[in-house]
């Protein structure tokens, strides 16, 4: 039956982690805190290895509002740094790739190398009364790691291992990531109006398919998808077993039987959530790795990427390219409908919604929103207060159960 | 005469795909038809392709297209025919610059895309049709994205 103002208001009598308050997801204040408790002190996919292949590589991006340059140095390792020039601030490399031995602002000129020291003062000779020296110039450098061809940073100069932070999360995918190596075929990116989390919800709620044509007629009524059990891993990554769908019973579109990413079989699926907003999916021959960067609590930045083996031929890239964007990319046929999902929850958290239900239980099967609650078990613990009651009214009110 | 009728067959395209007249959009499309969007990533340093369907499969998709969950409202194809060649095949190689809008059920209107169409275009007892469309994007960010071919 409809409920009253007062009922719609009120905690669900549920156990306290079986649902999310809209808070979360609409107050500024939430969203800061966010920003200092969770984002700046874990670890973020930047960039895939390839992307930076060369000595002088470079890639930019932006995150938790610091503007940043990957760049794999003459040493051949991978660092990043704040894009910004010690003498006057201006933006250091202005494109969103590039290579570059020495790194030179284009406002004074100061210049800067793949390590991130100052080696150009331009007419060092008016800092030689004053300072500061060149030595006492170089970048603010930002810790960065490389798992499975994965660039990883962190503002957190404190924060554990990438390795301890993923744990054995990338498991299921380690041999399609390593066997061979993979490069780039597709990126594109849009601000979607929704909170930075809902993303990342929508690929760990795997029953939010039911909302996909394409998905009610194949996925999910393959053998087996309601078999498998999910797994939760530590620091709140999630990984999925693998599985098998048959994908010619869409209309033009063909099975999946060959060249498929090294350790997988036909047509399989494997997909690892990382905590706490970056996804791996590799539907049998495509692989997706897709990012959010927060910008305010409504608003977000997602990148995706699409990767193929280096080796590919070019009708063996073009069938990867072709099975990618069947699902995925800006006119894929699943994708876009995740984006209009989660506008529309956004749209319902910020003006209407209280609570968001996270409730079903299948025992850890595929639809079981244990995935959800371990996440949010996980954001709890980063930012010291429940989902559920995140500035403390439940528990001034009583919850529930 | 023909360079009136390219022009014509690319409004028509423009047209039937703006009123979702999917039978008219394929009319005008020879047997072999290809259909491919593309865009230049400067991320990447590559051209990428979005979508590339021969005319079984774009069938199949425009036949889903009610079923999919997808962006409401109007979308408007702007394309102007600009340069026009006579291969040595016979067949024209055409050049339209797009503009594609988009406006809401709230009647908001807001550029959804901008780029070009490179057709290829052949006759077919006197009727030109297309042989291919390569959407060449300019832009790359297209909000949640898109069902419908450009």
């Amino acid at each position: 039956m409809p409920r009253n103002a007062k009922e719609w208001a009120g905690v669900p009598d549920l156990p306290a982690d079986h649902f999310i308050s809209s808070e979360v997801y609409r107050d500024e204040g939430i969203f800061r805190d966010e920003q200092r408790l969770l984002l700046e002190k874990t670890w973020k996919f930047a960039c895939h290895e390839s992307e930076v292949e060369q000595v002088g590589d470079y890639r930019t991006l932006s995150f938790c509002g610091l503007p940043l340059v990957v760049i794999r140095g003459e040493d051949n390792r991978i660092r990043t740094f704040v894009n910004v020039c010690s003498h006057r601030s201006a933006e250091l490399v202005r494109a969103p790739r590039g290579n570059a031995r020495r790194m030179v602002c284009f406002f004074h000129l100061w210049a800067y190398d793949t390590y991130g020291n100052c080696v150009n003062q331009t007419r060092d000779i008016g800092y030689e009364e004053a300072g500061p020296k060149k030595e006492a110039c170089g970048l603010r450098s930002i810790r960065t790691e490389v798992n499975c061809g994965l660039v990883f940073i962190t503002l957190d100069d404190d924060a554990e291992t990438l390795e301890s932070f993923l744990a054995d999360s990338l498991d299921t995918l380690r041999e399609a990531l390593t066997a061979e190596p993979l490069e780039l075929f597709h990126y594109h990116s849009f601000k979607v109006r929704a909170n930075w989390k809902q993303w990342h919800e929508t690929n760990m709620e795997l029953y939010h398919e039911w909302g996909h044509v394409v998905n009610r007629q194949q996925g999910l009524n393959s053998p087996g998808y309601h078999d498998r059990r999910i797994s939760i891993g530590k620091n709140g990554h999630l990984s999925l077993p693998p599985y098998r769908v048959s994908y010619s019973n869409i209309p033009g579109w063909e099975d999946r039987d060959s060249n498929n990413f090294p350790g997988l079989a036909p047509g399989e699926i494997r997909a690892v959530d990382l905590f706490p907003n970056t996804s791996i999916i590799i539907r049998g021959t495509a692989m997706r790795i897709d990012t959010s960067t927060p910008i305010s609590p409504s608003l977000t930045l997602m990148e995706f990427r699409g990767l193929g083996l280096k080796s590919d031929t070019p009708e063996v890239r073009a069938e990867r390219i072709r099975n990618h964007n069947q699902y995925w990319g800006p006119f894929g046929r699943t994708q876009p409908e995740d984006g209009f999902f989660i506008e529309s929850v956004e749209q319902g958290n910020r003006h209407a919604a209280q609570y968001s239900i996270i409730s079903r239980r299948e025992n850890l099967g595929a639809h079981d929103d244990a995935a959800l609650r371990g996440y949010y078990a996980e954001w709890s613990r980063h930012m010291g207060r429940p989902a559920g009651d995140p500035k403390g009214n439940v528990s001034a009110e009583g919850p529930g159960k | 005469m023909k360079a009136e009728q390219i022009r014509t067959l690319v409004a028509k395209s423009c047209l039937s795909m703006d009123d979702e007249k999917f039978a008219d959009y394929l009319a005008l499309c020879a047997d072999g038809f290809q259909y491919r969007i593309r865009s230049f990533s400067p991320e990447i340093g590559k051209e990428m392709t979005w979508l590339d369907l021969g005319l079984d499969e774009l069938k199949g998709l425009l036949e889903a297209v009610p079923k999919h969950v997808r962006m409401q409202g109007q979308m408007r194809r702007h394309a102007t025919l600009y340069t026009l060649d006579e291969d040595a095949d016979g067949r024209f190689s055409a050049v339209s610059s797009l503009i594609v809008s988009h406006t809401a059920l709230n009647g908001e209107t807001h550029l959804f895309a901008t780029g070009q169409f490179h057709d290829r275009v052949t006759f077919v007892e006197g009727e030109p049709r297309l042989l291919a469309r390569d959407v060449m994007l300019d832009t790359r960010v297209l909000g949640p994205g898109s069902h419908m071919p450009i």
